[in-house]
């Protein structure tokens, strides 16, 4: 990867509230043209990392670099290549869904056949003469996402886009972000406090727990992180487990069963004829894949709840 | 920097709601008119300029009351989608500066009250015309009250308009407005402390007179504006926005 290819970039940025610390020494990194899945449970220091991506706060320390520049020195520069939806959807809801894009439109100083042109990507476009503040909450959202493609970004950041759609309408801002990215080549952060958000779309992740980042790599290693293990089922299995240790295998010993962990097919063999020489009798094998959402959840911690 | 003023500025003006906004304006100066007529129409002892004590009356309504109360509303409004629905994130993630953001706010607003003193204008003369004293009119010292009246409130919308970003409720400038404008009705009529009074001003610089600028007025004004609108500016451009 070449320095060209880094889009969004972060170094040990740095929000403090008074003491508290909501983000400490992120160290982001996003590539051009990818989908960055930004996760973390609520509270963990997401929106306020986005904020400060967008110039909305400032930092307390650290800084931010879009398209190799700094954010301080060329703020105007960048915020033109950028689009965003931050926390909830904002609007003018006595206005109508097309007087809130031509407001939009006129500031950013693009054509008005841009206008037309996100409605329909969002599908709006039949209510676009309709008041905003009589759409439905998934309807806002759209719009919003509408008024952060209206100056053709080449970076969208969304922050918690599906928050509070029904099941129909996380589905289809999942696939408008995918559409975006395959169609157009967007580069694009979504936020999250759900895997199963961004699991399915994200190329890499960064995930985010009381404002440290503990993980951010590629989707793909996320997912080999859930690999399975073998869960045995035997009689006496306390004793079974011990005699298992005392001759060098590496099991544990969870409820009523043996679980081991990355056992070859021969070393599954092997192991279950060691048993049977022990005189334990072995009912069952299984192989067991644990759960994204739980490798996720091992990672931010359970305490934090979602 | 002048482009994106002028688009913010259009855009300003595209968020209006421009019908009942122009009903708002009518109001203040219909009253205060219609109530010196009344006042006026009492009165027998009619001189050689009767206009002027029709105007003045007209003014203390006017100029005490309804002008700056116009002033605080529109500094609200002028805030008022953005404190409510996110709006300033909205504003502030597009490529434009806050200070940008800022004049075009204030443009408008001053633009607001420039057209507050037409109406207040036309009305003025519609109502010496009715009373049959049109040819007494002078001009100048019409004219130069209707300017100076827009010039001396330009403090107190810098004021309001600061105050309005202040607070994300839309209640709470106006409040306050009405709070300060009460005391006008006695701080305006003290010629040690009315100068001081950026709700009195108003009324002050508007009262007719053929004499030159009061100088302390004027400086007490300067001071004032440089104050509030330097201030507010500071801290729009300085504020995070956590909404
Ligand atoms: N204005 C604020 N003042 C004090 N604390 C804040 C403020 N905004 C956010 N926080 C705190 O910072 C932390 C991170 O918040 P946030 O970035 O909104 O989390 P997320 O978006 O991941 O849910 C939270 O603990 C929150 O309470
Ligand atoms: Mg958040």
């Amino acid at each position: 990867m070449s320095e060209t290819d880094i889009v969004v970039q972060t170094k040990g940025l740095t929000r403090c509230y008074q003491k508290f610390t909501a983000v400490d020494h992120v160290d982001l990194t996003i590539r051009r043209g990818e989908i960055y899945g930004f996760l973390g449970p609520n509270g963990a220091g997401k929106t306020t990392t986005i904020r400060m991506l967008l110039g909305l706060i400032r930092s307390t320390s650290g800084q931010v670099k879009i398209f190799g520049e700094s954010l301080e020195v060329k703020k105007k520069e960048i915020l033109r290549r950028v689009g965003s939806l931050v926390e909830s959807p904002s609007y003018y809801g006595h206005l109508t869904g097309q007087e809130n894009l031509e407001i939009a439109r006129r500031i950013l100083g693009v054509s008005p056949s841009n206008i037309e042109h996100v409605l329909e990507r969002v599908r709006l476009t039949n209510v676009a003469d309709k008041k905003v503040k009589q759409y439905s909450l998934g309807m806002k959202q759209r719009l919003g996402i509408a008024l952060a493609l209206l100056g053709n970004p080449e970076i969208l950041i969304l922050d918690e886009p599906t928050n509070g759609l029904d099941p129909g309408g996380m589905q289809e801002v999942r696939s408008l972000i995918q559409e975006l990215s395959k169609e157009q080549g967007v580069t694009i952060l979504v936020s999250s406090h759900l895997l199963s958000e961004i699991d399915q779309i994200a190329h890499r992740v960064g995930i985010i727990r009381r404002g440290k980042m503990i993980f951010q790599d590629r989707m793909e290693t996320l997912r080999e992180m859930s690999r399975p293990r073998m869960r045995l089922g035997v009689n006496r299995v306390e004793e079974a487990t011990r005699y298992l240790t005392k001759i060098g295998w590496s099991v544990s010993c969870e409820g009523e069963h043996i679980w081991s962990e990355g056992l070859t097919n021969q070393e599954t063999a092997t192991m279950v004829e060691t048993l049977v020489k022990g005189k334990f009798s072995v009912y069952r094998i299984e192989e067991v894949k644990q759960p994204l959402e739980e490798i996720f959840l091992g990672l931010t911690g359970k305490e934090e709840g979602l | 920097m002048m482009r994106s003023f002028s688009r913010l500025f259009i855009a300003e003006g595209l968020k209006m709601q421009k019908k009942r906004l122009l009903l708002l304006l009518l109001i203040g100066p219909l009253l205060a008119i219609l109530s010196s007529l009344s006042i006026a129409g009492m009165s027998t002892n009619a001189g050689e300029n009767k206009w002027v004590m029709m105007y003045t009356l007209s003014v203390f309504n006017y100029g005490m009351i309804f002008f700056p109360l116009i002033a605080g509303i529109f500094a609200a409004l002028l805030c008022r989608y953005e404190n409510h629905q996110g709006g300033w994130k909205l504003l502030f993630t597009w490529p434009v500066s806050r200070s940008v953001v800022y004049f075009a706010k204030f443009s408008v607003l001053i633009v607001t009250l420039a057209i507050s003193q037409g109406i207040f204008f036309l009305f003025s003369v519609g109502a010496i015309v009715l009373r049959g004293d049109v040819s007494q009119i002078e001009w100048v010292v019409l004219g130069q009250s209707i300017f100076l009246g827009w010039l001396a409130i330009i403090p107190l919308a810098a004021l309001q308009l600061w105050v309005s970003f202040l607070f994300k409720s839309f209640g709470i400038p106006l409040a306050i407005n009405v709070l300060f404008t009460i005391p006008n009705l006695f701080a305006g009529n003290s010629q040690e402390y009315g100068p001081w009074y950026p709700w009195a001003q108003p009324a002050l610089a508007m009262i007719p007179q053929s004499q030159v600028v009061d100088f302390k007025l004027a400086g007490i004004i300067i001071g004032g504006f440089l104050l509030f609108f330097i201030g507010g500016w500071m801290h729009f451009n300085h504020r995070d926005m956590l909404e």
